[in-house]
This record gives structure tokens, C-alpha cells and sequence, in this order.
């Protein structure tokens, strides 16, 4: 599974792997309904990419900015991978 | 970084240096192209080139070659366009604020043109004549780009502006074999320029405009016959309206807009109908 950050124009956006562990984290924080992504120009949201379609997921799930822990997760992701420039 | 401007013949030419931001757009500009030896500076009166070596052991400065001329007609595949050129030594002369006078300044731009055709052998595209500037707007069409999610996701806002669809998230550069290594306006610029994106109306050509996030991205306008502008923010829907919800017309242009971090504008330029992009 892989984390997309959808925050650039031209630049494909930043990608990063979930761990095992971490991967079971955010499929327990995700809402019932998807929220949807911010438009326009910078940071908009994620993208959960899951081609294998675990946990009974579809290959791709928009999350957007996300709200409450999910955001938190998300945020700290970024973050720790050296994206907090672009949030 | 030492700049010389050959320009005298009785009086010392005047020298300046490039501070740290300029050594930088100077890599920018320059790297990874073939570029003039000092050696080929024609012999004449008035300005023949201007001559860059490197004078620290700075790392950086050892990404171009010891020593180099700007503002030289050159025949090789991979040299400065004569657009490039111009604009090099545009660029090279504000570095030297108070060491070359208006006067001086204003004979260079002359004779650069002068000096980059005299030595052209076989005809090049971009020094022949311009051709009358023909506008060639489309109507705003963004069904194109949205309704197919292999399309809206593949497909960035330089494949917008250009209006070619590649499925390839066209980067400015990689057509030509030189992708930009950084994002700053000279740099997205030239790759762009080399792509074959004019930065002067020459021909049948779409109106677009460049702007910048320092350091992180860049981002495409392209100007539509319903007259506003539409543009599309990566792999997110193309659309007409600016970050604040307003549409980009009439008052409002990529200039002024609501661009989000894309805080630096780079200028407009105009896409020739047909361009190949990738």
C-alpha cells in the first residue's frame, strides 16, 4: 500500500509505502464515507493506493486533507517522510 | 564565478563576479549544455562574447566547464538556441549592476544578434525570420481531460497548456533531452524554450503563462477563445477558476490570481499549434 500526498501541478506528486503495522493503522482510522479532495492549486489530500485490493479496499481510495485522527496519521506520514513544506 | 565581458579593444574589459543565487542560475542555464570556448570568440571590434571560469574550488562551479563563452554562435546539436543566448546574456549583464553603463549594455543586445547569425551554416529554426504573430485560441473544453480518469490522472498542466494529451505527465525539457534540474522560473523556462515553447509571439501560437513554488513545483495557464483561462493542477480536474473560486478572466490573469504557493510568475509565452511534448 502507498500514500500519495496530491499536492503538485507539474511534478508528479511525492509517494511513500505504508509498513505492514502502519498500512492496518489507517485502514482502522478510514471514515465510512470518502471525503472529498480540496481542488485547486497545493496541497489537496491523499491517495491510498492499494493495487492489491486488501482489506477489501478498491486499488485506489481519495482521502482528502482527511479529518480528526485520520488527518493526524496522515499529517505525521508526511511529515516523517519530509513533506511538512508542502502541507 | 568570473564574468569578463570581451568588449574593448584599448581599455580593460570589464569584470564582475556571480554571488551564490547567481552561480546557481548560472548551472541552471548552462549545465549539461555544449557550450562556446573562449577560443571561439570571433575577432572583431565591439563585443565578441562573454567569458565565465570558475575561480573558487566551490564544488558547484566545477559542474560547468573552467572556462566558457556566452553569447557565441555555436553549431552543435546540444548548444544554447539563439533565444537562449539572448536571454543568457540579458541576464548575465543585470548581474553586472555598476561595472558595464547603459551605453555598453545597449551595443551588446545589438550585436549579439549580429554575431549568433553571422556563423550559422545551415538554416535554424529559431533565427529565421519571425513569422507574423497569429493568436490561435480554442474554446475551453474540459471534458477532454476530466471525463476519463486514465486521462485526468495521466495528464499535467504543461500537457493542458500545450494541449497535448501524452498520458505521460509531460515534464518541460524531456522532449528535447533537457529536462529542467530545478524548479526556478530560468530554469522550467529554458527547458521549456528548448521544447520549442516561444517566448514571443512568431507564428500560429497558443497564449500561456509559467508560474513558480520556489523549490517545489511549477504550473501551466492556458488562455481559451471564451476568454479566461483554464489550467490544470496535476492530476486533478482542469478548470477555469483560480484558488479563490474566481473564474481567471477578465480582470483577473495568471498574474494577479489567486495561484496558491506558485507565488513567483514567470512570464507569459506562446506554444506553437502542434508542439510535441513528452
Amino acid at each position: 500500500m502507498e500514500i500519495e500526498l496530491d499536492v503538485f501541478s507539474g511534478v508528479p506528486n511525492p509517494r511513500w509505502t505504508l509498513s505492514g503495522a502502519e498500512a492496518r493503522r489507517l485502514v482502522a482510522l478510514l471514515p465510512a464515507t470518502p471525503e472529498p479532495e480540496r481542488e485547486g492549486l497545493g496541497f489537496r489530500g491523499f491517495v491510498l493506493h492499494n493495487p492489491e485490493r486488501e482489506f477489501g479496499l478498491p486499488d485506489v481510495v481519495e482521502l482528502g486533507p482527511g479529518t480528526g485522527e485520520l488527518a493526524a496519521f496522515l499529517t505525521a506520514q508526511a511529515i516523517h517522510h519530509g513533506y511538512a513544506h508542502l502541507l | 564565478m568570473r564574468v569578463e565581458l570581451e568588449v574593448f579593444s584599448g581599455r580593460t574589459n570589464p569584470v564582475w563576479h556571480l554571488d551564490d543565487s547567481q552561480v546557481r542560475e548560472a548551472l541552471d542555464r548552462f549545465s549539461g549544455r555544449s557550450l562556446a570556448e573562449p577560443a571561439d570568440l570571433p575577432d572583431q571590434l565591439g563585443f565578441r562574447g562573454l567569458v565565465i571560469s570558475a575561480d573558487t574550488d566551490d564544488p558547484t562551479e566545477s559542474e560547468l566547464p573552467q572556462r566558457f563563452a556566452v553569447g557565441v554562435a555555436q553549431d552543435s546539436r546540444d548548444a544554447l538556441t539563439a533565444d537562449e543566448s539572448v536571454d543568457a546574456v540579458s541576464w548575465l549583464l543585470e548581474t553586472s549592476r555598476h561595472h558595464v553603463d547603459d551605453q555598453i549594455r545597449e551595443h551588446v543586445m545589438r550585436a549579439l544578434r549580429g554575431n549568433l547569425e553571422s556563423r550559422s551554416i545551415e538554416a535554424k529554426a529559431d533565427l529565421q525570420p519571425a513569422a507574423p504573430c497569429q493568436p490561435y485560441h480554442t474554446p475551453y473544453n474540459p471534458g477532454f481531460w476530466n471525463n476519463d480518469a486514465t486521462v485526468r490522472t495521466t495528464n499535467n498542466c504543461y500537457n493542458y497548456a500545450v494541449n497535448r494529451r501524452t498520458n505521460t505527465f509531460a515534464q518541460p525539457g524531456r522532449q528535447c533531452g533537457h529536462q529542467y534540474t530545478s524548479l526556478t522560473c530560468a530554469a522550467v523556462r529554458a527547458a521549456a524554450l528548448c521544447d520549442g515553447v516561444r517566448p514571443s509571439c512568431d507564428g500560429q501560437q497558443r497564449l500561456v503563462a509559467l508560474v513558480v513554488w520556489p523549490g517545489g513545483d511549477y504550473h501551466w495557464y492556458r488562455y481559451h477563445s471564451d476568454g479566461f483561462w483554464g489550467h490544470k493542477p496535476g492530476k486533478t480536474a482542469a478548470r477555469n477558476t483560480d484558488n479563490s473560486g474566481n473564474v481567471i478572466g477578465g480582470s483577473l490573469n495568471p498574474a494577479n490570481c489567486n495561484r496558491g504557493p506558485y507565488t513567483q510568475f514567470c512570464g507569459y509565452f506562446w506554444v506553437p499549434v502542434g508542439l510535441l511534448i513528452r
